[in-house]
């Protein structure tokens, strides 16, 4: 805001001044209230957060000394906290496409058939409004090793029942699985809006330019049509991902040996419940920088790709 | 004009279809949307469907493309019946109202498209597969060619390689012109497709597709609501009013002799004077206790309507009068000039000749007077009354049936 006002006088003088005063209080009491508020709601804590993330801080120590990069040295350094990245990184690779893959799927289920369209537009949206701790009793219900539905079916079919999460090498498959069941339905909903939103005699032209099959089609309209859409379903599935967490609290706890430690819980143990500030807000801050260089590899690389106009 | 035949006489032009529609009715849920329309455009001719929006002009062609399937009726194109054929298996090019251009795809793309639809196999248009199997190349230059050679003939060659967001409207009109032509169309239709141009560029663009359905021969179907369009472009006209087919012939006919009243006000600006009037029993149509034409076979009594076109229209003094009226305005046009008039119970009539002949009128009371052969009259229903014994409109009404 002061960098805009200090820079006006360097301009050539077109417009009398008086009236760029004006325009410029004016604008100034219009975005005023909305900047202070993001001032003190978004940047100022991640401002202390970088602050923390330089410091010694814990909980109830008396004491704060400037460490400089020290606690990023460690952090980078520490075994769980490496664990806890791949295991996201992994998280993410498996949740994203498949949950953008099926909710594109049954999004074009949904708009090819007529009946009962109303049906699975609200039964698949329906992990997006339900309340994930409650939804997550439920899942434990259904993995339970003994009494679960799942093994019980699987024994039915005459297959060997499977330890869903109490065995390392199973746990963060499943937790992605329920990753899946969450996000598929939010992503079919954005591309139910996404497909109702391409213009139809597109479809008219592919007909008449002979494009006979269903793929054609698809390959002709609806796929480069939804290039935006797909940028932002992606976008926005990735960040779910990472920021994974409710799951791992009530299932896991990040067990059994580290084998579902995610980010959010590792951050989540060193600043609650070890206590340790400062390595916390440098896991955070690490966390953040890395989802924003996501973003903005999306918004701008992919952007130049999908957007026509 | 522009070169365009020469262009087009090195593209061999495959058979120009005729095209029949017989008896084709068409409803979404309660509204009939066309109703049981029957036409047939002969090989080669250009045919334009006029009427006013939403009177089921682009459901029509939409029928004829293949797009959309009557609830009864037949299509047929060259003699086949493809009435229930979809469009991709009709062979039809169409120039769609909006243009719809793949927006993702540069001009020279969007022009190749229905050529790699059609001359490649589903196997060769494999994403890079597709490109090493045999014959592929061979096709893709041979198409790469012919969308050079129709970018070329229609002045959009310096354009192929954009976008069409990166083009004007007039650009992407001559796209979308480009990709229904390129395939050597044997039936061509276009819905609207200069109503998105300005003026003057429309006055010039329709003179192109003039000159490109000469070059080409094929049978073309032009959908327009700008009568004047219909008018001026093509062999005959066919008007559609609610749904329902009212005329088709050349344009003299339906503009000096239409058969319906709504044909006769649809066509033609300034439209038509309507005065209503009631038959008397010596056959003479009255207005105002005066009566204005004669020779009707109507019962006595009868309510009929008198048209008059703005030209027909004479300006004079009292004495010759057939009808008083009020001059309000004249207005200058530049060629014309229009005279807005009441009549005796207030309605407005037009009136429209050289801006000489209004020179030096002023507002006040005037006389109205026109040649009786001149008048157009239609019963109550809205069919054309014609009076007897009149040899003229009796020999025009000859040629046209
Ligand atoms: N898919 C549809 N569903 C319901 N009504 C339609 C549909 N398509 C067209 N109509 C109706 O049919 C009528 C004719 O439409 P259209 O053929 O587009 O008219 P025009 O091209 O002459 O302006 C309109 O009243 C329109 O509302
Ligand atoms: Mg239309």
């Amino acid at each position: 805001m002061s960098d805009h006002a200090l820079a006006l006088p360097a301009l050539p003088a077109v417009a009398p001044r008086r009236r760029v005063d004006h325009d410029d209080r004016a604008a100034l009491s219009l975005v005023g209230p909305i900047a202070v508020l993001m001032l003190l709601l978004l940047l100022a804590p991640t401002a202390a957060m970088i602050a923390l993330s330089l410091t010694d801080a814990e909980l109830g120590a008396s004491t704060i000394t400037f460490v400089g990069l020290d606690a990023y040295r460690d952090v980078l350094g520490d075994r769980t906290f490496l664990i806890s990245a791949k295991n996201t990184a992994l998280y993410v690779a498996i949740v994203t496409p498949a949950s953008v893959g099926l909710g594109l799927g049954f999004a074009l289920l949904i708009e090819a058939g007529t009946e009962l369209r109303g049906f699975f537009r609200s039964a698949y949206f329906l992990p997006v409004v339900s309340l994930i701790t409650a939804m997550a009793t439920v899942w434990q219900y259904l993995m339970h090793p003994a009494i679960g539905p799942i093994n019980l079916l699987l024994h039915v079919v005459g297959l060997p029942s499977i330890n869903w999460l109490g065995s390392s090498d199973n746990v963060l498959g499943s937790l992605a699985l329920i990753g899946i069941w969450q996000q598929t339905g939010f992503d079919m909903v954005l591309f139910l809006a996404g497909l109702g939103a391409i213009d139809r005699t597109l479809y008219d032209a592919a007909e008449i330019d002979g494009a006979r099959s269903a793929v054609d089609r698809f390959r002709l309209v609806t796929w480069p049509m939804l290039g935006p859409t797909l940028l932002f379903v992606v976008t926005i599935t990735m960040i779910n991902a990472v920021k994974v967490f409710e799951t791992v609290m009530t299932l896991t706890q990040g067990g059994p040996a580290k084998a579902s430690e995610v980010l959010l819980w590792t951050i989540y143990q060193e600043g609650f419940v070890f206590l340790h500030l400062g390595t916390a807000s440098a896991m955070a801050v690490i966390f953040v920088a890395v989802l924003l260089v996501l973003i903005v590899f999306q918004t701008r690389v992919m952007d130049r790709r999908v957007h026509y106009g | 004009m522009s070169g365009l035949p020469e262009s087009f006489a090195a593209i061999e032009g495959v058979e120009p279809a005729r095209l029949e529609l017989d008896g084709v009715s068409k409803s979404y849920g309660e509204t009939t949307v066309l109703d049981r329309v029957s036409l047939t455009v002969a090989r080669g001719e250009f045919v334009a469907l006029v009427g006013p929006s939403g009177c089921g002009k682009s459901t029509l062609l939409k029928m004829v493309a293949g797009l959309e399937f009557p609830d009864a009726g037949h299509v047929r194109i060259a003699g086949t019946d493809v009435t229930d054929v979809r469009a991709a298996d009709r062979d039809v090019a169409m120039v769609l109202q909006s243009y719809a251009l793949y927006p993702h795809l540069t001009a020279r793309q969007n022009l190749a498209l229905p050529l790699v639809m059609r001359r490649l196999t589903g196997r060769q248009r494999l994403p890079f597969v597709g490109r090493f199997l045999p014959g592929t190349r061979a096709q893709l230059a041979a198409i790469g060619a012919d969308v050079e050679k129709a970018g070329r003939a229609l002045k959009i060659d310096h354009l192929l390689d954009r976008k069409p967001a990166a083009m004007s409207g007039g650009q992407r009109q001559r796209v979308a012109l480009g990709r229904a032509m390129v395939r050597d169309p044997r039936l061509f239709l276009m819905d609207e497709p200069l109503s998105n141009l300005d003026a003057s560029l429309r006055v010039h663009t329709r003179a192109e597709i003039v000159d490109l359905h000469k070059a080409l021969g094929a049978t073309t179907v032009y959908v327009t609501h700008d009568q004047e369009e219909a008018l001026g472009m093509a062999d005959r006209v066919a008007i559609l009013h609610r749904g329902r087919l009212l005329q088709v012939a050349s344009p003299e006919i339906v503009y000096r002799d239409p058969s319906r009243i709504e044909v006769a006000s649809f066509i033609g600006s300034p439209s038509i004077g309507l005065i209503e009037a009631v038959i008397d029993d010596r056959g003479r149509a009255i207005v105002f206790d005066r009566p204005i034409a004669e020779g009707f076979a109507a019962q006595a009594g009868a309510t009929v309507r008198v048209g008059i076109r703005p030209e027909h229209l004479r300006i004079g003094g009292h004495d010759d009068a057939i009808l008083p009226a009020r001059l309000d305005r004249t207005e200058f046009l530049g060629a014309d000039a229009l005279a807005h008039l009441r009549l005796p119970d207030g309605a407005p009539i037009v009136a429209k000749a050289t801006p000489e002949i209004y020179r030096g009128f002023v507002p006040g009371p005037v006389g109205l007077a026109w040649n009786a052969a001149d008048l157009l009259v239609f019963d109550a229903a809205g069919d054309r009354l014609r009076p007897r014994f009149d040899a003229a409109t009796v020999t025009a009404e000859r040629a046209h049936v």
